[in-house]
């Protein structure tokens, strides 16, 4: 079994293709540069193709199937409680409010746990409400709320909610390539806000390790080049992660170390594809899948390959740090059909929580190949 | 907030094609939307109820990351609903076709057998240019954003999966925003637009399955599961009422 691992470098693409038996798990040992690159990471058509197959993981347990947390047509977008064992979302049941509802594991009736909507911190302890015109940060826990100076844009929070960020951008500009962006941020509970960074065309996607730098895609100057970025955070130090055209779907790993990101019609189909690129510097390597994708663990990615329909859906795990890849063992038809792209990972990554395609109901699926706990 | 809700805009589609003859609009993959009652995982999924969709894809290879992939569906999107007074006003606030991404100069295919009635029309938008198609089944078809002119002419026949015209970019640049705005409509009036998803005879949930986030349909707070999935979307008549001209909605308009 070959495994190709792409790791393109200012120093060179290494092909780190082994042969496996077919009972092990492939893996690579991603050589750590003895330098720091010159330039940024650029993924080029002479780097190897990964062409990797995979294997079923060895699970603890045999696969479950999934069982139904929610019911009639109920709901979109479900997102994970800190503790992953609640399933929350928007919803105004007939006769009841609107706000969020929470169903436990067991599939429980949805019970309210707030009015309104608002989006979370990861804590939950924090949530960002609309308030008139504009938005308002409100601490759950002492109920005090601050007004967030962001004209009614939307602010999101950073992993341990030390900071707030929203962004602006021209909207007069219909050229996406050209459209100015600034990052603001600021403590969830001050009006003391900045701006350390902007650029032209994709915008902020995340934060590095421990908060200690800024992500974001696209130029930062309006003719220069195109890629994924990291910044301090006052915006003095920026360096060029990965040089590409045609980036999207940039999703950043729960503990900032990795980003996942899609390239598309770059014109170099060697490029085309699903990337993992280390925040930290220097690893940046296409994988043998592509399609839907959420971060189990950190380093931990979760890939549904897009195929043709009239195959069962299949989840396939790639472990940044080590190169394994591994095609997760599901029961028979697990999952019929995922409606709208809508799954999520709980974060223990434990569980898969999806919106049925059949149905619209919201279903519970155990991931093999996880940390099994009594 | 408006006073047209999801089932009433697909009485629309439903007896157009009812007429036509064509399909049994109850088993319509829309039925899936709104608070009917769970039909539980058993129910066939929408690829095998799509068996009679009249349309095929516009394009001949599959959907990935060097061909081309859905990028915005149809309906009531987080981005129309942000342009609604503007863009979209005149599609009732509504992204009122499907946006397929692709490189530049990608073949593009008719869906179906038809005529073509129109190239590059002013009164249409989506440049830098254009084509629409009228079906006999009383659908129309509009390919916009092309690369160029295409080379086709009015009262010109064509088959389903002839090539009629190249993928392009609206910004002209083919790095901006690169994509297919395909349209269908009915025919010959061109005044109401239709979900092509349930038209088209694909999978379309698992084409969606791409990139790391959700497909996003701005929520009403009075009803937050009005209108959330592909599959259910309301019909568009050009130059009505705002669909989505709602008194409180999430995400926040900006």
């Amino acid at each position: 079994m070959t495994l190709a691992v792409l790791l393109a470098t200012g120093l060179g693409s290494c092909d780190f293709s082994q042969t496996a038996p077919d009972d092990t798990l492939p893996s690579f040992s991603p050589q750590t540069p003895s330098v720091a690159p010159p330039v940024a990471a650029k993924p080029t058509s002479a780097a190897t193709q990964a062409q990797g197959t995979t294997v079923p993981v060895r699970t603890a347990t045999p696969p479950s199937a999934p069982h139904q947390l929610t019911t009639g047509g109920c709901c979109v977008r479900p997102f994970w409680g800190p503790d992953s064992a609640s399933v929350y979302f928007l919803d105004r049941p007939p006769g009841d409010p609107l706000g969020i509802y929470r169903v436990d594991l067991e599939g429980s009736p949805p019970a309210l746990v707030e009015r309104g909507a608002a989006a979370f911190s990861q804590d939950m302890n924090w949530m960002a409400i609309q308030a008139g015109g504009a938005i308002a940060i409100v601490d759950r826990v002492s109920g005090d709320r601050w007004m967030v100076p962001s004209q009614g844009r939307m602010v999101r929070f950073s992993p341990d909610a030390d900071w707030v960020t929203w962004q602006v951008q021209s909207s007069n500009v219909a050229n996406l390539d050209r459209r100015r962006w600034s990052l603001w941020l600021g403590a969830p509970n001050s009006r003391d806000i900045t701006s350390p960074l902007g650029g032209f065309g994709g915008g902020f996607i995340g934060w590095g390790p421990s908060e200690s730098a800024l992500l974001f895609t696209g130029r930062r100057e309006i003719d220069g080049p195109v890629g994924l970025w990291r910044s301090s955070i006052d915006g003095d130090h920026v360096e060029m992660l990965i040089q590409a055209e045609g980036i999207r779907g940039s999703l950043v790993s729960p503990g900032g170390g990795w980003v996942a990101l899609t390239v598309a019609f770059s014109g170099d189909q060697s490029l085309d594809g699903l990337w993992l690129v280390s925040t930290t510097g220097g690893q940046a390597f296409k994988l043998p899948q592509f399609g839907a994708y959420r971060w189990r663990r950190e380093g931990q990615l979760l890939v549904i390959p897009l195929e043709n329909g009239r195959t069962p859906i299949r989840l396939v795990q790639v472990d940044a740090r080590d190169g394994r890849i591994a095609e997760l063992t599901l029961a028979d038809g697990a999952i019929p059909a995922i409606s709208d792209n809508t799954w999520d990972v709980s974060p223990d990554g434990r569980w898969l929580v999806y919106q049925s395609g059949t149905d619209g109901n919201l279903w519970l699926l155990r991931l093999p190949g996880g940390t099994e706990s009594p | 907030m408006s006073d047209r809700r999801p089932g009433q805009s697909r009485l629309n589609l439903g007896l157009l094609l009812a007429c036509i003859g064509l399909w049994s609009f109850a088993s319509s993959p829309d039925a899936l939307g709104g608070r009917a009652p769970s039909a539980g995982q058993g129910e066939d999924p929408p690829a095998i109820r799509q068996q009679d969709a009249p349309f095929q894809l516009p394009f001949g290879l599959p959907p990935g990351p060097s061909s081309w992939l859905l990028i915005q569906p149809y309906g009531n999107t987080v981005f129309a609903y942000r342009q609604r007074t503007s863009m979209y006003a005149s599609g009732q606030g509504l992204h009122f076709g499907l946006d397929l991404a692709a490189r530049c100069g990608t073949p593009v295919e008719a869906i179906g057998d038809g005529t073509v009635v129109e190239v590059d029309s002013a009164a249409h938008g989506a440049g830098p240019h254009n084509l629409m198609i009228n079906h006999p089944n009383g659908f129309a078809s509009f390919y916009g954003h092309l690369l160029e002119r295409p080379t086709l002419r009015p009262g010109q026949v064509v088959q389903a999966g002839q090539q009629v015209a190249l993928s392009g970019d609206p910004d002209g640049t083919c790095t901006s925003r690169p994509h297919l705005h395909l349209e269908i409509r009915d025919a010959p009036s061109h005044r109401h637009a239709y979900n092509p998803i349930p038209l088209i005879n694909a999978d379309w949930n698992r084409i969606a399955l791409a990139g790391g986030t959700p497909l996003s349909f701005e929520q009403t707070l009075e009803a937050p599961q009005t209108w959330q999935s592909l599959y259910d979307q309301p019909d568009v008549t050009f130059g009505g009422h705002l669909l989505n001209a709602y008194d409180s909605a999430w995400p926040p308009e900006r």
